[in-house]
């Protein structure tokens, strides 16, 4: 296991935002957490990668993770949040080097990386150097997926990466995401409402309601769940 | 405390209690006669606490923190000093007018700083105040004196002894104070509260923003005039450094803090500290004004609540535990029991219910909308309507621009394009507040309450912008904010502060603020996101029973999952333009919604 | 002729100035989002140790400057540390705190150093008569060291990687942490930054105006005026802004000499009343 989560509780206030979960992930998996809006997905990640206060245990290659999100950020957890959080005064290859900041190596090295991640998403080379609250929606997120490729993770976490999209972009980046699990074997965690989106990636699912795993299973098993299928696959 | 739920004893009591140190003072020159240091001190302490009192209605109360309150009380001093100088009139006069001049003053500055927040509001006030200390010595305004100070005028406190002086000084304060606080425990202060704790949402409960910043800028300048305007009198001279320096300003910002901000009383504590503190300090020589910021800096470090705060707090403490508070007990409305029934409320009559598909008696009609942020299309082409009494579900995915076109018809935002009519009347554009009054209401996605009130409190700010009035002059607000706190099931926990409230009753409080306004319409923002099943199944059956009633609902959400069986018609939109619109039924066999639903990515 | 060469040459002198003093504290903003109001007393203090240095102590003039420079790229960070990070969640009191700092850094200096003004050794001596106007070697030195420093700063910035980080962490802090960045750190550097800014434009301007503690707040006001001229938080545009001021300033100066003190208030205010996000305005995030 890379990751394990062991009985996390978040508390906002007095209102407990997550109960009990626990979940796993083994290296090269691509899991994926789905559930409606506000069932805790986006705080389930920022418990992870630091940004919530939480209860509980998570691991990371069998240690306790540190508290700041640098310092998880740094052991190579690397988050693509909910609003992409991308420098928007920052040209997009100044966006795209400072993903490669917790890497300590040379000018190199960050080209062949900036070269996978154009490669991904051809729009981006053709913005290099355009500031990065001038993009659309769309190139926005791919721009944020290829910041966190740059820090050569070891699990990458993506918030609801196509929110809001068009379904051509979400195609470009459905076929990114597939083409960065066959290339490098990447261990990913999806957090999404899409579900037939998530369905089409993942290995495993889990599906979290009102804060609490509910169920859990390979695709394959919660496809077969009338309930499941009926109320998030629309059939 | 809402006079809805007064406790009048104990608030008597209280008031009482400020009574003791009043008259401890008004008997100082007697116990302290052969003492006219600490009776000089004792009246400028009298004076900071006039200007501490007016920095807080302002920035302890509304939230519009001020960092050049020297304006108003150069602007206060000056005109009483030039007025006298100029005609010889009788300082009972040109105190007065120096502080309505102050209070135009304070409209004059108003002007820019409603437009300017937080850091940039600051910047102003401090910005303005010192633009008038350099452009006074430039007008050349006195005949003795350097920096523009004007010396000995011929009417002011000059033939007074110190113990009149004393007095008159205690009678400003006393009046003042009593003054400030019936604004603080008024209508107007509890909007001046709603207006810091949440702006957007003060707004969307029907007060009208600008108009309430502007009267405490007003009320403000008017009180820190007044004083400034007494502060000269008394010393029988203007001067840049007694009223217009940016030294005035900081420490009547200190005095205020150390006080305890927002609380009115506060700050005289926090005046009289600070002035025996500095006067005192003065046989230190050059170290004082070392000794003195060093202190203040201290204090507001350890104690930022202000030392007062603090010391209130304690003693609340130590009086519940004399005498434990009862429980405010409720009487049992009519009104509150004939809505638990469900009966139709009695105020409104209710319109009946519209069939679906009826386009001709539209209540709300919005027509070609459309909004752009920087180069982005939030809204474009936006039509639908909604019949009176009828439950329209707004459905699209997460950033489909749902919550904007609320905004929009909120005036939030000001539309690009298109029109917003209501009841046949056009409404595009419209501030937030005048919106409310013409009879819509919002509620907002993630729950704003304003978190320093109870949830009766909450419901009593809506109640105050004046519409269910003007409707029915009949029902007194108490009652009227119990009613709607019963009809959304809160009236149990009237009382309860909204950080003690689950997900759940946080939804039924953003639903009884709005139902506060009265409104024939009712836009709900997801209201249940983040439900478990059994709560949305609660606030399903709350929005059924407001719509027998009579209100025309427009329930947004992102999926129709649990929505099929509420709405009698849906809008689907997605990028900002509508995709669907129809009977529940017949949207979810819409080949578009299928698209935009159900198919993933990768096709 | 000479009237415009005075302008032209001074204005450009006044300006570089305020320049180094407009990036220091659009800096602190940009990154940590607090106004320090004790910068323009970080000026003054810096200015003040030198003389302390180079007259009292009769040290040589170029370490009594390495001396203030390095002395105020301490104490900025440390005064962060102590005064400012425990209370940054209550803006209020941050305003008023580094304000009443600024009151007892002067209060200090008066105490040390008393209330006369006093004036800075030259780092060099001898004039040059240009255009038609005499100006000090002095005054050459000191624009071309803070257009130096200037030009140096801003290619820390935009080419390397802790520059990269200073920028990333004010435009986006979540951002900032998920790709690695110390906020704390980055901060404490940004804060010696600023400091070591300070106390050159004290120092410079110290030797050919002169300095007394309890002066008129100018450096203040015109790092606000700059920085919100420029646009909070942006340092290109605070640049600007530092040198639309230094010019209107030394224009106005030059005809209406009473009224050279409002020019920048009266910027400020016109600006702060018709478009507060500035110049090169960012929407307030």
């Amino acid at each position: 296991m890379i990751l394990t989560v062991k009985d996390l509780d978040v508390y906002y206030g007095k209102a407990q935002a997550l109960h009990e979960v626990n979940l796993s992930i083994e290296a090269g998996e691509f899991v994926s957490v789905i559930g409606p809006n506000g069932a805790g997905k986006t705080t389930l990640f920022n418990a992870i990668s630091g940004f919530v206060p939480h209860r509980g245990q998570i691991n990371f290659e069998e240690r306790p993770l540190p508290r700041r999100p640098d310092q998880i950020v740094r052991l190579g957890i690397i988050h693509c949040p909910e609003g992409r959080s991308l420098f928007p005064y920052l040209s997009v290859q100044d966006n795209l080097n400072l993903g490669a900041y917790r890497l300590k190596v040379g000018d190199r090295q960050i080209n062949t990386e900036l070269e996978t991640v154009y490669q991904l998403f051809p729009v981006l080379k053709g913005r290099a150097r355009q500031m990065a609250h001038t993009l659309s929606g769309g190139e926005q997120q791919m721009l944020a997926i290829g910041r966190a490729l740059m820090g050569r993770p070891k699990l990458l976490m993506l918030d609801e990466p196509t929110l809001g999209l068009a379904p051509i972009v979400r195609a470009n980046i459905s076929e990114a995401l597939r083409a960065i699990q066959q290339r490098y074997r990447m261990t990913i965690l999806l957090a999404e409402q899409n579900a037939t989106f998530a369905f089409e990636h993942s290995q495993r699912i889990y599906l979290l309601e009102t804060g609490q795993v509910v169920r859990q299973g390979t695709a394959d098993e919660l496809r077969a769940d009338e309930s499941i299928a009926k109320s998030y696959l629309g059939g | 405390m809402t006079p809805a739920l007064a406790r009048p004893k104990w608030q008597l009591i209280r008031y009482a209690l400020y009574l003791i140190p009043l008259v401890f003072l008004f008997l100082v020159p007697q116990l302290f006669a052969q003492n006219p240091f600490l009776l000089n001190v004792l009246i400028l302490a009298n004076i900071w606490a006039i200007f501490a009192m007016s920095w807080d209605i302002l920035s302890g109360y509304t939230g519009q923190i001020s960092f050049g309150h020297s304006f108003f009380i150069g602007l206060g001093g000056y005109t009483s000093a030039l007025l006298s100088l100029a005609t010889g009139w009788s300082p009972w006069l040109t105190i007065p007018i120096g502080g309505v001049v102050a209070a135009l003053g304070g409209l004059i500055l108003a002007a820019p700083a409603l437009r300017l927040r937080g850091p940039y509001l600051a910047l102003i006030t401090l910005v303005i105040a010192l633009a008038l200390q350099r452009l006074v010595p430039m007008l050349n305004l006195s005949s003795s004196g350097a920096e523009g100070a004007i010396l000995c005028f011929p009417k002011c406190f000059i033939s007074y002894n110190v113990t009149t002086k004393y007095y008159y000084s205690l009678i400003l304060l006393a009046l003042v104070t009593v003054g400030l606080l019936l604004v603080a425990r008024s209508r107007l202060g509890r909007a001046f509260e709603a207006i810091r704790d949440d702006e957007e949402a003060a707004a969307a409960a029907g007060l009208h923003v600008s108009k309430y910043k502007s009267l405490a800028f007003l009320i403000s300048g008017f009180v820190a005039g007044l004083g400034g305007a007494f502060l000269v009198n008394h010393m029988t001279f203007a001067s840049s450094g007694l009223v217009l320096s940016l030294n005035v300003s900081i420490e009547v910002i200190i005095a205020a803090v150390l006080g305890g901000m927002g609380t009115i009383i506060g700050p005289i504590g926090g005046a009289y500290f600070m002035v025996v503190l500095r006067e005192y300090l003065r046989p230190l020589g050059i170290w004082r004004f070392f000794i003195f910021t060093l202190l203040a800096i201290l204090v507001l470090f350890f104690l930022p609540r202000g030392l007062f705060t603090e010391l209130r707090l304690r003693l609340r403490q130590f009086w519940r535990q004399l005498f434990p508070s009862t429980p405010v007990s409720y009487r049992p409305l009519q009104a509150a029991a004939d809505q638990a029934d469900g009966a139709p409320r009695p105020l409104q009559s209710v319109p009946s219910p519209k069939q679906a598909g009826d386009a001709s008696d539209w209540l709300l009609e919005v027509k070609d909308l459309r909004k752009a942020f920087g180069g982005l299309l939030a809204v474009n082409k936006m039509s639908f309507g909604v019949h009176p009494g009828e439950i329209l579900g707004f459905i699209g995915p997460n950033g489909a621009g749902k919550t904007t076109v609320f905004n929009l018809i909120m005036g939030l935002f000001h539309p690009d394009g298109g029109q917003v009519r209501f009841r046949g009347r056009e409404i595009t554009g419209w501030l937030p507040h005048r919106v409310v009054g013409a009879g819509i209401a919002r509620t907002f996605q993630i729950p704003r309450p304003f978190a320093h009130k109870t949830v009766a409190e909450n419901v009593a700010i809506p109640a105050l912008s004046g519409r269910h009035f003007a409707r029915s002059r009949s029902i007194r607000r108490e009652e009227w904010v119990q009613r709607c706190c019963a009809r959304t099931g809160l009236l149990a926990k009237a009382d309860i502060y909204p950080s003690e409230l689950p997900d759940a009753d946080l939804r039924r409080l953003e639903i009884a603020k709005a139902l506060a306004t009265d409104p024939e319409l009712l836009l709900l923002d997801e209201p249940f996101a983040g439900l478990s099943l059994a709560e949305m199944e609660e606030i399903s059956q709350l929005i059924e029973r407001l719509r027998r009633e009579g209100h025309a609902i427009v329930l947004v959400d992102h999926n129709m999952r649990g929505l099929m069986k509420l709405v009698d018609r849906v809008v689907v939109i997605n990028f900002g333009e509508k995709l669907a619109e129809g009977r529940p039924d017949q949207v979810a066999e819409n080949q578009d919604v299928q698209e935009a639903y159900l198919a993933g990515g990768g096709r | 002729m000479s009237t415009l060469a005075e302008i032209l040459i001074s204005g450009f002198l006044i300006s570089s100035l305020y320049a180094l003093v407009a990036v220091g504290f659009t800096m602190i903003f940009g990154v940590a989002g607090v106004m320090n109001l004790a910068h323009g007393a970080f000026v003054m203090v810096g200015a003040y140790i030198a003389i302390w240095a180079a007259t009292m102590m009769g040290w040589n003039i170029y370490l009594a400057f390495s001396l203030a420079i390095i002395g105020m790229a301490l104490f900025a960070p440390l005064v962060y540390r102590l005064l400012v990070r425990p209370i940054s969640k209550r803006p209020v009191i941050v305003f008023l705190i580094t304000l009443l700092l600024a009151v007892l850094l002067e209060q200090t200096m008066a105490l040390l150093f008393s209330t006369t003004p006093r004036i800075l050794p030259r780092l060099v001596t001898g004039d040059i008569y240009l255009l038609g106007i005499n100006i000090s070697y002095n005054r050459i030195v000191a624009s071309l060291i803070a257009v130096g420093i200037i030009g140096l700063l801003w290619f820390t910035v935009q080419r390397t990687k802790t520059g990269q980080a200073i920028l990333a962490l004010s435009m986006n802090r979540k951002g900032a942490a998920l790709v690695g960045i110390r906020a704390e750190r980055i901060t404490l550097l940004v804060w010696a930054i600023s400091g070591a800014l300070a106390a050159v434009a004290g120092l410079f301007s110290a030797s050919f105006l002169g300095i007394s503690p309890l002066g008129d707040r100018l450096p203040l006001v015109i790092a606000f005026s700059a920085v919100v001229l420029g646009g909070l938080g942006s340092i290109p545009g605070s640049l600007w802004a530092a040198f639309i001021i230094g010019y209107a300033e030394t224009i106005t100066a030059q005809f209406f000499p009473e009224a050279r003190g409002l020019v920048s208030l009266f910027i400020l205010i016109v600006i702060l009343t018709i478009r507060p996000q500035g110049l090169l305005g960012r929407e307030i995030a």
